[in-house]
């Protein structure tokens, strides 16, 4: 398969597990776009939101070193994925190096460069790895469609934090791989993967497996669409509710439900586990 | 020692959610800023001290400094100040705000009007339609906790006499913020006189009530706004009068089933401003009749007062997200609230009326309802989380 890969940001584990392991598995990764973190949009949209204080938290962030990387959750999980496929980089560039995909800078996935290099490639698939919002002109050059594995069940929970709203909505939380469309996860639907919930996860374990998840279920899709041995299933667009960002207020009781074992106890009893 | 996400010092939600991770949250959402809370509350009560009367302070001004008392936000400070000496068990704000009730029964008229503007010892001012409605509010609430039926004839008389001064369209044209502008924020005249028919079973001011609303309803466009939501029709609406529209609507469509009309309207509008507020992040000081903000400032107590339409609706619908969505608008106004002022120690515990302060809502001063609405916004708040926390969730 024809494959492009998207990354959010240059040391996306999340984008390095799948570059290497797509490519281990004799798939044609022609292309890595990876969205530039100082680009000029991202930094206002980042200010607009902040404000002054945005200079003290990249402040910080450039003091914590490693980019901050380490201090996300996911990151302990994907590490420890990476470790075990034997992946040693740990930067996006390093990466295209080793397995000779070629990495552009863009600024944005939807921008004249990022259209040129898909249009030029014609690939089958792209595996959307982060880096922003997909517009139409890019979702259509592909000739299968544009991978994504959400972290909730489709079509109930759309938007971010899909794995936190869902527990919250009393949900299977889980990835859901679909294909991109204009909407916000309303694309035809391929297949879901529950998400066990273990006594004494927190969040952030929750947040980090779910990442690692995220990379076996694109890695499997892409194995089936290959072998032509998976459909898609259309969503109706009127089903289900976009979810923003979750408050820490909520995140805190999610926290204490599953401290207290009230989730994963609730989700024995509906069954809910694989 | 390794930098987790428990050991990381973060201060607030945002940077949070900049590092793309959570903040440890405190486990008992109950107390959530509560320095935040009694410092508002400390400050209200310090609002009715400088006045020298049982009312409130209309605001502090910076360049003006503590302005007269203003009996219209005094009334509806009043269930505030009952909630939260039950909530804390601090009785003496109980006790004020039995006087702040009694206060403004001195104020009334033979006609059972109330009166519009400051108060100055000596000046009679004209009756007000929206300021005698908000005082029902409190008068309402003080017969409730009381038991005292004075302050529910007050309520009666005052809300018998909104039911006279209505014409037949369901307009108020006399007695106005604006000479002869019946602007569309009276659902909050409409939902205090229903307040009080619930104890009076006053049939005639419960059918001008529902008059007022109908008329109000009419203005209703496709797109959720509504004419007339502003204090001048060709403006773009503050959130606080938008919010003042939103509430009257909610309010009344909960006091009877034969008002649910009125809660489809809500909820419309309402759910628009959670979208604008989820994408954008913030809400805009003020919206023209397309949605357009005037994005440039923010008018803080409008964020409260949406804040707690969200969750009143959140109560009727169980949508969790409209909780989420009052969360971060609370924590807006939370982010402006300056507890130890270097300069000021007016301001402590004050809530601006706009952000920055030289933004068009009340440019330069703190006015008692930006405090009052942050008070009910966070109390609500505490306990729609308790509640939440408390039960099983619910799938959609």
């Amino acid at each position: 398969m024809k494959i492009v890969v998207t990354s959010g940001y240059s040391k996306s584990r999340h984008a390095i597990a799948l570059l290497a392991l797509l490519a281990r598995a004799g798939h044609d990764v022609g292309y890595c776009l990876n969205v530039s973190t100082f680009s000029v949009r991202r930094l206002r949209s980042y200010y607009r939101f902040y404000g002054r204080k945005l200079f003290s938290l990249v402040r910080r962030r450039m003091l914590s070193g490693n980019g901050g990387g380490n201090l996300h959750p996911e990151v302990r999980y994907m590490d420890a994925f990476l470790e075990r496929h034997g992946i040693p980089e740990r930067s996006v560039s390093a990466i295209c190096r080793r397995t000779g995909t070629r990495m552009v800078s863009v600024g944005s996935l939807n921008d004249e460069k990022a259209l040129g290099v898909v249009r030029t490639f014609q690939p089958d698939v792209i595996v959307y790895a982060g880096g922003g919002i997909l517009r139409k002109p890019v979702i259509e050059i592909p000739r299968i469609g544009v991978l994504n594995a959400h972290g909730g069940p489709l079509p109930g929970i759309r938007g971010m934090n899909a794995a936190e709203w869902a527990l919250m909505c009393g949900m299977q939380p889980g990835t859901h791989v679909h294909f991109i469309d204009s909407g916000v996860d309303t694309g035809p639907l391929l297949f879901f993967w529950p998400l066990a919930i273990e006594p004494g996860d927190s969040i952030a374990d929750l947040r980090g497996k779910a990442t690692v998840q995220a990379v076996e279920c694109h890695l499997r899709a892409v194995e089936m669409l290959g072998a032509g041995t998976i459909e898609a299933i259309p969503q109706d667009r009127d089903d289900g509710r976009q979810y923003f960002d979750m408050h820490p207020l909520l995140v805190g009781i999610l926290d204490d439900w599953l401290r207290d074992g009230r989730l994963s106890a609730w989700h024995k009893e509906r069954s809910l586990h694989p | 020692m390794e930098r987790t996400l428990k050991t990381m010092p973060m201060r607030d939600a945002k940077t949070a959610l900049f590092w793309g991770a959570y903040a440890s949250t405190r486990s008992d959402t109950d107390r959530e800023n509560e320095t935040n809370l009694h410092g508002a509350a400390e400050w209200l009560w310090r609002s009715i001290d400088v006045t020298g009367v049982d009312g409130s302070s209309v605001c502090f001004s910076l360049y003006r400094g503590w302005m007269p008392a203003y009996p219209e936000t005094t009334g509806y400070i009043i269930p505030t100040f009952y909630r939260y000496a039950r909530q804390f068990d601090r009785p003496r704000f109980a006790e004020r705000a039995t006087a702040m009730a009694r206060w403004i029964t001195t104020l009334q008229t033979a006609e059972g009007a109330l009166p519009g503007s400051h108060y100055n010892e000596g000046i009679t001012r004209p009756p007000s339609v929206f300021n005698t409605a908000q005082m029902i509010i409190g008068l309402v609430s003080a017969y409730e906790e009381t038991g005292d039926l004075m302050f529910l004839t007050s309520a009666d008389r005052a809300a018998t006499w909104l039911a006279k001064e209505q014409e037949e369209s369901g307009a108020w044209s006399r007695f106005a913020y604006r000479r002869g502008f019946s602007p569309s924020y009276y659902t909050r005249v409409c939902w205090p006189m229903l307040m009080t028919t619930i104890h009076t079973s006053n049939s005639i001011v419960r059918e001008r009530a529902i008059r007022g609303l109908r008329h109000i309803a009419a203005r209703v466009r496709d797109n959720g706004t509504v004419a007339g939501w502003g204090f001048a029709d060709d403006r773009p609406a503050f959130t606080h009068t938008i919010a003042y529209t939103i509430r009257g609507f909610l309010e009344a469509g909960m006091l009877g089933d034969d008002l649910s009309e009125f809660l489809a309207i809500a909820e419309v509008s309402a759910m628009k401003l959670f979208r604008i507020m989820e994408l954008r992040k913030k809400l805009a000081g003020a919206y023209d009749d397309q949605w357009r903000g005037a994005n440039w400032y923010v008018c803080l107590t409008g964020n409260c007062q949406v804040a707690i339409c969200w969750m009143r609706l959140f109560d009727l619908i169980g949508d969790v997200r409209l909780c989420n969505a009052a969360c971060k608008a609370i924590d807006v106004v939370t982010a402006r609230q300056k507890l130890k002022p270097m300069l000021l120690r007016s301001i402590a515990g004050a809530i601006p009326g706009s952000a920055p302060l030289f933004g068009r809502y009340l440019t330069f001063r703190y006015p008692n309802w930006a405090a009052k609405f942050y008070l009910d916004a966070i109390m609500m708040r505490n306990d729609r989380l308790s509640k939440i926390r408390q039960h099983p969730p619910v799938a959609p």
